[in-house]
């Protein structure tokens, strides 16, 4: 019984659809935490240099994509 | 132009789904929206949907940065517990953190709708032309919502509404 269900979830893992909806899940959530871990750098008074450096992207990069309200 | 073949009650749902967008205080419109906006279209209340129910499912998401339980289901396969994720960044930033930013101020020309808003309008189009129907009605918007991939779908189909099962009545309906 449990190698059943064991055998059903090694299979399931093997379909692409499982896989490929994990990573897009995962994207989605990592640019929302950006998002939030930026506007609390920014809310925390730190300046586009800093936070860039933290994530390891441009200054011009992380304020193209996180600048444009402010 | 498109707009002008938009039945008055389609019109009216489309001005509701605004005013959804307005009360949860967003900065844009979703199909969210515009699906608590056609919830009470007759082919959609037959399958006796509780708003609260629609509403919790959509807020839930939202909490979690828009991933629906599926998405969760699958990163826990991942073993990434994305509840957990959430409890860590509301302890350090707030209840709420991963949801979308609140608008500030109010908007100049009213509230934008969102790319997957947009393109569910758009969509409209084909499924009445699907049905060979000359003007689009809140049905089409039904199917619109239902065509797509995102939450709207996703949450609908949890609760036993789907493209094909809606599609098939809309067709049987007279018209």
């Amino acid at each position: 019984m449990a190698e059943a269900t064991e055998l059903a979830v090694a299979a399931g893992d093997q379909d692409p659809r499982v896989g490929l909806r994990a990573v897009s899940a995962l994207r989605r959530l990592l640019e929302q935490l950006e998002a939030v871990q930026v506007r609390n750098a920014r809310a925390r008074g730190w300046s586009w240099q800093e936070i860039a450096a933290e994530l390891g992207v441009s200054r011009q990069a992380v304020h193209k994509k996180h600048g444009g309200s402010r | 132009m498109i707009a002008e073949r938009f039945t008055r009650q389609a019109r009216q749902a489309v001005r509701e789904a605004v005013r959804e967008a307005e009360r949860r205080d967003a900065d844009r419109i979703e199909p969210e929206d515009l699906l608590l906006a056609v919830l009470d279209t007759p082919v959609l209340a037959e399958f006796g949907l509780a708003r609260a129910e629609v509403e919790a499912a959509f807020e839930r998401a939202r909490r979690k940065g828009g991933l629906s339980d599926a998405d969760t289901e699958a990163l826990r396969g991942l073993g990434i517990d994305v509840d957990q994720v959430v409890d860590s960044v509301e302890a350090a930033l707030g209840e709420g953190a991963l949801a979308r930013r609140p608008r500030r101020g109010r908007a100049l020309f009213g509230l934008p709708f969102d790319a997957a808003a947009k393109q569910a309008l758009a969509r409209c189009l084909v499924e009445a032309k699907d049905l060979g129907h000359r003007t689009l009605d809140r049905e089409h918007l039904v199917l619109a919502l239902l065509s797509g991939r995102g939450l709207v779908a996703e949450v609908l189909a949890g609760l036993g509404v789907d493209y094909t099962e809606v599609r098939r009545r809309v067709v049987a309906a007279p018209r």
